[in-house]
């Protein structure tokens, strides 16, 4: 850089190594800020990572005796038993209720938010796509707390009253496929078991519901992005051959799978952790069931509930061990999403 | 290649305010069949919005053999194109008037079906656009989005089509890449084979070769002289040379009239209008 100019003008006397002077107090000062920003900004990265190591390790300092004393029982049991003494733990009830509760999420929410982004890239007129991309983002600004109270008070009642009854008539008599028996003894038939016990409103249906509408935008505005990248060319190849709307958006959804399976993840993560809305819907008990209209609980939603009451030394550990499996499920989700997204990035920029 | 045949010049158009001096020298030595022309193009006028981009343009295109749209950038080459297969559709406050007869039947008839139509005339874009799948996905799309069925149908629809682009012997080893890990050119003929196995009888090419190096070009061109003995084509290009080598009929435009088409011979050597000398010379353009 400095080479410039004397490589220019050879035949000129080289100047002497104080040409450009050791600097007058302004660039000191100058220089001093540049390190000062550039340590600040590396000051910043670190603390961010010794946080998260931070979290972790009080994570597993904090369940090792669950660790120890559990073990891999931890995930074969169901039972939740608090009482000192006689006291049991197993995750096993609550990894179920996150599990259920997210793939209900997702079940209902990925056809949803992938229409919404299709609506609004492929479908809607200028003037209408700007709005409603919007108003489904503003969805993600709602504080959870907020959809619970909402859920608690309007959406469970209405599914209590009018959706599950309805359900529940149409799937209560269908007994297709044996799926073993009740400890009561009675059969247990496919999709029937489905609905046993009846509405309830505050079951694995409200808890999906909800999490569907609180993982809705963050699918929604990602799909919608990728499919906006949906090169014109490709777009125009393929109605050149005679592909219809729809064939056409296939290819657009086939062209962005990467992205949209990122999104989904993204989605998931979210539904994984979310806490607050869900047990204010779910009914709080530590049960399996295949019955959607049965009471559960979450991973969050456990910690979320009992964190208070955990007043002696193994419980304490155990609630940490459900902190310990909810971070690294949401963390492995988190990552696999980021790695999909990136790569499709990465593809952008290379194009 | 052998230069093209130019064997008579009923392609000779009408529709410009010129007199028509050549009218004597055409001799109508085509036999009469019904349908000697590909497609027929009266009073043609499109529109963007309020602009208007083409002119009432009267055009015929002779059945089997290629015609070469010539001229300046932006003179409504590519818009032309566009409406024969209804790809102007797609723009939104895009307008045409006038009439297009593609073997006799109307395009803009409230009846065409334009995904049909689009089958029967297929387009080659001026920048390869393979899509997001393997080699044979490509090439069997268009089948599959019209209906066909059956692994050994598709196999052999695909390979024919890849033959007949000559990209058989090249990619025949895996079939399962991507479209897009094959070569610029390789991909504008993935592109050719594409259209190919759709089955079209015309061809619509803008500027195919234009982000090709001379040998792919080649290649391209020796195809579309092949091609040239079952379907029509239609090709834009700003290549002169090209124009030359493959056309057997070039149409000039310029500001979106036409100016000036026959044979291409003709439009080259001894054209009617001064306009067409001076673009084909090189003067402007
Ligand atoms: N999508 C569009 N919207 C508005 N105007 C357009 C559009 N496409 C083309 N035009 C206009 O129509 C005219 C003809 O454009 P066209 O693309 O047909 O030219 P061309 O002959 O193909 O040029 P080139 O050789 O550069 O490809 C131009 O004036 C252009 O500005
Ligand atoms: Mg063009």
């Amino acid at each position: 850089m400095m080479g410039g100019p004397e490589a220019m003008n050879s035949t000129a006397p080289v100047q002497s190594a104080g040409h450009f002077g050791t600097g007058n107090r302004q660039n000191i000062r100058r220089r001093m800020l540049d390190t000062a920003t550039a340590g600040a900004a590396w000051g910043a990265v670190l603390l961010t990572l010794g946080i998260l190591l931070t979290i972790f390790v009080v994570l597993v300092h904090g369940s090792w005796m669950g660790l120890t004393q559990i073990g891999w029982r931890f995930f074969t049991s169901q039972a939740w038993n608090p009482v000192p003494g006689k006291d049991h733990y197993g995750v096993l009830a609550f990894l179920y209720g996150t599990g259920v509760t997210t793939f209900i999420a997702l079940l209902a929410g990925v056809p949803l938010s992938i229409g919404t982004a299709v609506f609004i890239v492929r479908i809607a007129p200028c003037w209408m796509a700007g709005p409603v991309s919007f108003l489904v983002e503003l969805l993600a600004a709602i504080p959870s707390v907020a959809y619970g109270l909402w859920g608690c008070f309007v959406m469970s009642p209405w599914l209590q009253n009018h959706v599950e009854p309805m359900i529940y008539a149409s799937l209560h008599p269908i007994r297709l496929i044996p799926v073993g028996q009740y400890p009561s003894g009675q059969k247990a038939y496919f999709p029937s078991n489905l609905v046993r016990g009846g509405p309830s409103g505050t079951d694995f249906l409200a808890g999906g519901l909800i999490l569907t509408i609180m993982i809705l935008p963050i699918i929604t505005a990602i799909t919608r992005d990728v499919l906006a990248q949906f090169p014109a060319e490709i777009e125009h190849g393929a109605y050149g051959l005679g592909a219809t709307w729809w064939q056409t958006t296939r290819l657009a959804l086939d062209y962005g799978r990467v992205g949209i399976c990122g999104a989904i993840l993204l989605g998931m993560g979210r539904a994984i952790g979310e806490t607050m809305a869900v047990i204010m819907v779910i009914g709080n008990t530590d049960r399996i069931s295949a019955s959607l209209f049965a009471g559960g609980q979450t991973m969050a939603g456990v910690l979320a509930n009992e964190f208070m009451e955990a007043d002696h030394p193994l419980y304490l550990s155990a609630m940490f061990y459900v902190a310990l499996v909810l971070m690294v499920s949401a963390l492995v989700t988190n990552l696999a999403a980021r790695g999909l997204l990136s790569r499709i990035r990465g593809n952008l920029t290379r194009a | 290649m052998a230069p093209p045949q130019v064997t008579d010049m009923v392609g000779r158009l009408h529709g410009h305010s010129l007199p028509a001096p050549a009218a004597k020298t055409i001799p109508i030595t085509a036999p009469a069949k019904p349908a000697a022309y590909a497609i027929e193009m009266e009073n043609l006028e499109v529109f963007y919005g309020k602009q208007r981009a083409v002119h009432g343009v009267n055009l015929r295109v002779r059945r089997n053999e290629v015609t070469a749209f010539i001229g300046p950038s932006g003179c409504g080459k590519t818009t032309i194109l566009r409406c024969l297969n209804r790809m102007n559709d797609l723009i939104p406050h895009c307008q045409v008037r006038g009439s297009i007869k593609i073997h006799g039947a109307d395009v803009y008839s409230r009846r065409t079906d334009v995904m049909e139509l689009r089958k029967r005339t297929g387009m080659v874009f001026q920048k390869a656009n393979p899509f997001p799948r393997s080699i044979f996905e490509n090439v069997a799309y268009p089948l599959r989005i019209h209906g066909v069925r059956g692994k050994h149908v598709l196999a052999a629809k695909v390979e024919q089509a890849l033959r007949a682009a000559g990209l058989w012997e090249e990619v025949k080893d895996r079939l399962h890449v991507s479209g897009a890990a094959l070569s610029g050119g390789q991909q504008q003929r993935l592109c050719i084979a594409r259209a190919l196995a759709a089955d079209p009888d015309v061809l619509l090419m803008d500027e195919p070769c234009s982000a090709l190096d001379p040998i792919a070009t080649k290649g391209i061109e020796a195809l579309i002289n092949q091609l040239c003995q079952t379907i029509t084509i239609v090709i834009v290009t700003h290549n002169m040379h090209q124009a030359v080598r493959v056309a057997h009929q070039t149409a000039f435009f310029y500001m979106g009239s036409l100016i000036e088409s026959g044979p291409t011979d003709k439009i080259f050597n001894t054209p009617d209008h001064p306009q067409t000398l001076a673009y084909v010379t090189g003067q402007f353009g």
